[in-house]
């Protein structure tokens, strides 16, 4: 599965790698439902 | 509007399409008329594919979802970010490594030609049919309000989009793309900062969240397992996935945009872009209609905000009836609006039994309010059943119209245009490229020069152009048609999502597996569609897994001998 374009560089500092790139996107998802949530229990 | 008003429309508008033809003209080379320049960065990349996902009506209507409904809806994107992921990782480097024009293309690599003209003549039927929304939606909100005619409306914003994605190609939809995303994004900025100006004195922003919460607008997140609720953070996460995994990976009107990128970096950011800011605008939209709901507890709001066809019933014989109806509203409203200043003073003074009754106060005179809403809906809608019964595309539109200065009503306006042209443009894109690369160049003309194939091209997507134009004039079932072609995306989306999963994951079944398959899958989505009652979202479950079991069934039935047509070039 994995091409040789998979091991180009990302070009972001600190997200070198791919998985890296995908994490963060993650952890961002999982912050903005955390601060949705949040927000939803602040004013119900 | 105004005479400024029209000028910031027509010359952003004209003055967006003329650019992009002007920085397209001459473009003779096949690749860069269907994949766009071979430079293209990421961002350009990710607005781009942001501005095809999000059309006028998302603009329009999403923040009357908001007022009416609150912020539960940005849960259906919660799958989004994740299918985005999955996207970049398995779809794309695939499409970039066999250099695919269309993602059918690949089909055709995987499997055989059969199989690629199976998928290409799916989303050419269910794009086909759909061509005329995407113009005809916008078109029937703001002409009504504005008082335009609506066939001179549909032809105008038409003849615009499809003169210069005919002109100028992918990359022309592109480059256009990108300064009509920052129109839409200016003009809702705009909007939000008018309106939390335009509060009531003494009540700050976290005020006028404080009170949306009262109303129960600011539920984001809903945990709750029970299947009944129309938006959960489950529904969100697996019905959202499965969506958007079919639009971004499968749907050519997108897979065209992010394949313009100049390498698979950029293409990777370009969708990274759409996984990260996708949530954070939609909540923005709705946030919008949320302020607009606080707003309209101390300012007036129509009792429904489509007044044009109040209006027509008022005069028809029900004028009666709406009027008093109008006054029972007038007169909760006014209740709903001293009650919530009682509120506001109570919450001021620090008084927390005060706070408490006039807060209780508001709700009931709200619960008034509402009723006579529905009740309006009623008449409006038994009087002229083929009338729209939701007024909610109207009340952001309203609002503009209302309370928005001259200059910025047309900034607005202009935004809405922007929105239907430059999806109406990703899908003609799409249209054009995919007739020309899966049916023309693959079935009838096969050696040929890129000029001719990108003169083919430009006559299919202006074919497709004249196609939409003359769906839209002649489709005249008002809201009923949007349900419509919601319902037919579904349909087709999960066999065609299915053929796609095959391919990637199942290596050894064939072509004539998944051939056979993917027929009699969607054979069993209009047959089940003919008789159950189901929503309509589920058929996209249906037809995915029933394309990939039936799939494993026939193959296992025709055995190995029924895999030499697979082709080798499997992932």
């Amino acid at each position: 599965m994995k091409s040789p374009e998979d091991d180009e560089s990302t070009g972001l500092p600190g997200l070198r790698t791919w998985r890296r790139v995908y994490l963060a996107v993650v952890l961002v998802f999982v912050l903005w439902v955390g601060l949705l949530a949040a927000l939803t229990r602040m004013f119900s | 509007m105004n005479a400024l008003d029209y000028v910031v429309l027509v010359g952003a508008l004209l003055g967006i399409a003329a650019y992009g033809m002007w920085r397209t003209r001459g473009r003779r080379d096949l690749n860069t008329y269907l994949k766009g320049a071979s430079g293209t960065r990421w961002l350009s990349i990710g607005l781009s594919v942001m501005a095809t996902q999000a059309s006028a009506i998302t603009f329009l209507s999403t923040p009357g979802q908001g007022y009416e409904s609150g912020l539960g809806f940005v849960q259906n994107y919660f799958g989004a970010p994740l299918a985005l992921i999955i996207v970049a990782v398995v779809f794309l480097p695939i499409y970039r490594r066999l250099k695919v024009y269309t993602a059918y293309e690949y089909l055709g690599h995987r499997f055989d030609p059969k199989t690629r003209l199976l998928g290409a003549g799916l989303f050419l039927l269910q794009r086909g049919l759909g061509a005329g929304i995407t113009i005809y939606a916008p078109a029937i909100v703001l002409s009504t309000v504005m008082g335009w005619r609506l066939d001179a409306t549909i032809v105008c914003s038409g003849l615009v989009v499809v003169l210069y994605t005919v002109t100028g190609g992918s990359e022309a939809v592109t480059i256009t793309q990108k300064y009509q995303i920052g129109v839409i994004f200016a003009g809702m900025v705009a909007a939000f900062f008018v309106l939390v100006a335009k509060l009531p004195a003494g009540l700050t922003f976290t005020g006028a969240l404080t009170l949306a919460g009262g109303f129960h607008k600011l539920g984001a997140v809903d945990f709750s397992l029970d299947v009944d609720r129309r938006y959960t953070i489950w529904s969100g996460l697996l019905g959202g996935l499965f969506l958007a995994l079919s639009y971004f990976g499968t749907d050519q009107s997108q897979v065209q945009r992010y394949l313009s990128g100049g390498s698979l970096r950029e293409s990777r950011l370009g969708l990274m872009f759409n996984a990260v800011f996708k949530i954070p605008m939609q909540f923005f939209i709705l946030l919008l209609g949320v302020l607009i709901f606080v707003f309209y507890q101390f300012e007036r709001p129509p009792v429904f905000f489509n007044q044009a066809a109040w209006n027509r019933q008022a005069e028809r014989g029900d004028g009666g009836r709406l009027r008093s109806l109008d006054a029972e509203f007038l007169s909760a409203h006014a209740q709903e609006r001293r009650q919530l200043q009682a509120w506001l003073d109570a919450r001021r003074a620090g008084d927390g039994a005060a706070e408490a009754a006039a807060r209780a106060a508001a709700s009931a005179a709200q619960v008034r309010c509402e009723a006579a809403r529905a009740e309006t809906r009623a008449v409006l809608h038994a009087g002229s059943p083929r009338a729209t019964a939701n007024d909610a595309d109207y009340v952001f539109i309203t609002f503009i119209l209302d309370n928005l200065p001259h200059g910025l009503i047309g900034l607005l306006v202009t935004a809405f245009f922007a929105a239907a042209l430059s999806s109406k443009a990703g899908e003609l894109n799409a249209l054009g490229s995919t007739t020309t690369v899966d049916i023309y160049r693959h079935v009838l003309r096969r050696e040929a020069t890129d000029a001719h194939y990108v003169a083919a091209s430009r006559w299919f997507t202006a074919f497709w152009g004249l196609v939409a134009i003359g769906f839209a004039l002649f489709a005249n079932l008002a809201e009923n048609l949007i349900q419509a072609v919601n319902i037919l995306g579904s349909i087709f989306y999960g066999v065609v999502l299915g053929l796609f999963l095959v391919a990637f994951f199942l290596r050894r079944v064939g072509g004539t597996a998944v051939f056979w398959a993917a027929l009699a899958a969607q054979g069993l989505v209009f047959a089940l569609y003919a008789r159950l009652s189901i929503s309509y979202l589920w058929y996209n479950v249906i037809g995915c897994a029933a394309c990939v079991a039936l799939s494993l069934a026939i193959q296992a039935a025709i055995g190995v001998a029924g895999r030499s047509d697979a082709a080798p070039a499997a992932p």
